[in-house]
């Protein structure tokens, strides 16, 4: 036996699981080779030490915690214990639970106009938060921010948004919407280009007609004041809004509509739209003016009209006036919500048509 | 349990009824007789998961889980090897598959290494046990465990767990086998290998 051999039988030795011949063997090699004794001897120690390793244990009440552990109810037992609570405690906590998921559910969905987009018409419009997300983004730089629109924007099918995106016209827009950070309710339309006149790229699927409103002609009322009025405008419309409110910290809501009458008579006409709003099962809204002032030969007001009879508004809005505005899409909810504007067609008004 | 240092047979079959009846109670749902279990094999499952993790509070969660699955295992216990050598079977293989884990997470391990190379002696000095031993002969004794420990750590996972189980728990070979799911030759070879690569690790030492 060599000292190859002898220390590949070390194992065996340990733990007898030679035959007599073997270890007698191994034995013999052992005796005369000193340095196979040697390494046999640390062999032995290092297992000894392995022996010696003290037992460990966790610390006290391991074997409390682990059946505490074993004993929690599952899910599917809690239930059945719930189940089984006196009907008097459980229908006043279930009820509770009820209302309060109610209540919260509501005001979730009134608060969220994106949520109310995608309730009512589900699948053709795509929830604004892209448009929010890239708006912060972009620089305070209207151009720019126009001409970076469509790259990396999700492809809206048809909407409006598509529409105004490929509208060019940013350069005349951006001298006036960079002048003006204030962007509030009740403002008057100042300048008037006809909506005709703006390129526009492709007509909108929309009934309510092709979304061109002359965005740069208008400045848009600020919010009203009660949250429920206002819901989600349409792209469009929220568009612009935010293309013009670029250089403010936060975009503010805006109607569904913002349109502008000029008529002879304002008087007269706001009498015939208040008249046919009652008719038509619309309503008016008492919402503040807020931003600037509003000349005193002009008046706005905040309309809530069925969808059904917003192009019937749009028939007598024409009769009694130029109207600018009705191009804007409608969205698709129950009611929509437009700004009025009414101001005098001359600076000597008081004629009637 | 088997092992090396053999137990009294009479003794070893009656702990194994002990243990049979107990699983059935258990698996029944019977906490008393899970607890019980739990008491009689603690200690072994968290030596084992110490030795094999060198970190207490690990181990003490490990343990903790190893007993969970088995507890939810009991069902399935087929009573073809003894309850301990399952049990030892679910808690090697998880403390493998934890150690495994942890190789893909080196940084960890690495901290737990660096805490005990700073001159942080780690848990192994909690238990300086003997305590008619001199108190010198407890320090020696302590830093010997230590060392080992450490030396232990540094072998893989499969020389240290087979190391763990036949020189530290005195399993059988054939039970080891059974844990480790190995043949009588590798168990015996593989052990062999161990050993002498831990003899030549402590080497430097003596």
């Amino acid at each position: 036996m060599d000292c190859h051999d002898a220390t590949a039988r070390f194992s065996d030795l340990r733990d007898g699981r030679l035959s007599g011949v073997e270890s007698a063997e191994l034995e013999g090699h052992l005796t005369i080779c000193p340095a196979c004794r040697t390494e046999w001897a640390h062999f032995q120690e290092t297992i000894e030490a392995l022996r010696g390793m003290t037992p460990v244990a966790p610390s006290p009440g391991f074997a409390a915690r682990v059946r505490a552990q074993i004993e929690a109810p599952p899910w599917h037992r809690r239930l059945a214990r719930w189940l089984f609570i006196p009907w008097q405690v459980k229908v006043p906590l279930a009820a509770a639970a009820l209302v309060l998921l109610a209540v919260g559910t509501v005001s979730i969905y009134r608060r969220t106009p994106e949520m109310r987009q995608v309730v009512e018409r589900p699948g053709t419009k795509q929830a604004p938060v892209p448009i929010e997300a890239e708006r912060r983004k972009a620089p305070p730089n209207l151009t720019l921010a126009y001409k970076r629109a469509p790259e990396g924007k999700p492809k809206r099918q048809a909407t409006p948004l598509t529409d105004s995106l490929q509208r060019p016209p940013a350069d005349e827009v951006a001298p006036q919407a960079k002048g003006r950070r204030d962007v509030s309710v009740g403002a008057k339309v100042s300048t008037q280009r006809p909506p005709e006149e703006l390129p526009r790229a492709a007509p909108s699927p929309s009934p309510a007609g092709p979304p061109a409103v002359g965005r740069e002609a208008l400045q848009f009322p600020s919010p009203p004041a009660q949250p429920e009025a206002k819901p989600a405008a349409p792209l469009e419309a929220e568009e612009t809004a935010r293309s013009l409110s670029l250089l403010e910290p936060a975009p503010t809501p805006q109607p569904f509509r913002i349109m502008t009458l000029r008529t002879w008579d304002v008087a007269g006409a706001e009498k015939r739209i208040r008249e046919w709003i009652e008719q038509a099962g619309g309503r008016l809204l008492d919402l503040p003016a807020g931003g600037e002032s509003v000349p005193s030969d002009q008046r706005t007001l905040s309309l809530l009209v069925p969808v059904q009879a917003v192009a019937r508004l749009d028939a007598l809005l024409a009769e009694l006036g130029q109207l600018f505005g009705k191009e804007q899409e409608v969205p698709p909810f129950r009611e929509a919500l437009i700004s009025l504007t009414i101001s005098p067609k001359s600076p000597s008004p008081a004629k009637s048509e | 349990m088997g092992g090396e240092p053999s137990p009294d047979p009479q003794a070893h079959a009656v702990r194994q009824d002990d243990d049979l009846a107990a699983v059935e109670k258990a698996s029944a749902g019977d906490g008393d007789a899970f607890e019980t279990l739990v008491r009689r094999y603690q200690a072994r499952v968290f030596t084992l998961a110490y030795r094999m993790l060198g970190d207490r509070a690990e181990a003490e969660d490990m343990t903790q889980e190893i007993f969970l699955k088995a507890f939810r295992a009991l069902k399935r216990f087929e009573k073809r090897s003894t309850f301990a050598t399952w049990l030892y079977s679910i808690a090697t293989n998880h403390c493998l598959n934890q150690l495994e884990s942890r190789r893909r997470r080196p940084r960890l391990q690495e901290l737990n290494r660096s805490a005990r190379k700073d001159g942080n002696p780690g848990p192994l000095l909690d238990h300086v046990a003997d305590p008619t031993a001199g108190a010198d002969q407890a320090v020696e004794r302590a830093e010997l465990q230590r060392l080992v420990q450490e030396q232990l750590l540094g072998l893989t996972p499969e020389h240290r767990s087979i190391l763990v189980l036949r020189d530290i728990q005195g399993l059988a070979y054939e039970e080891i086998g059974e844990i480790l799911r190995l043949e009588p030759g590798t168990v015996r070879s593989r052990l062999h290998r161990a050993r002498m690569e831990l003899k030549e690790r402590l080497k430097p030492y003596r």
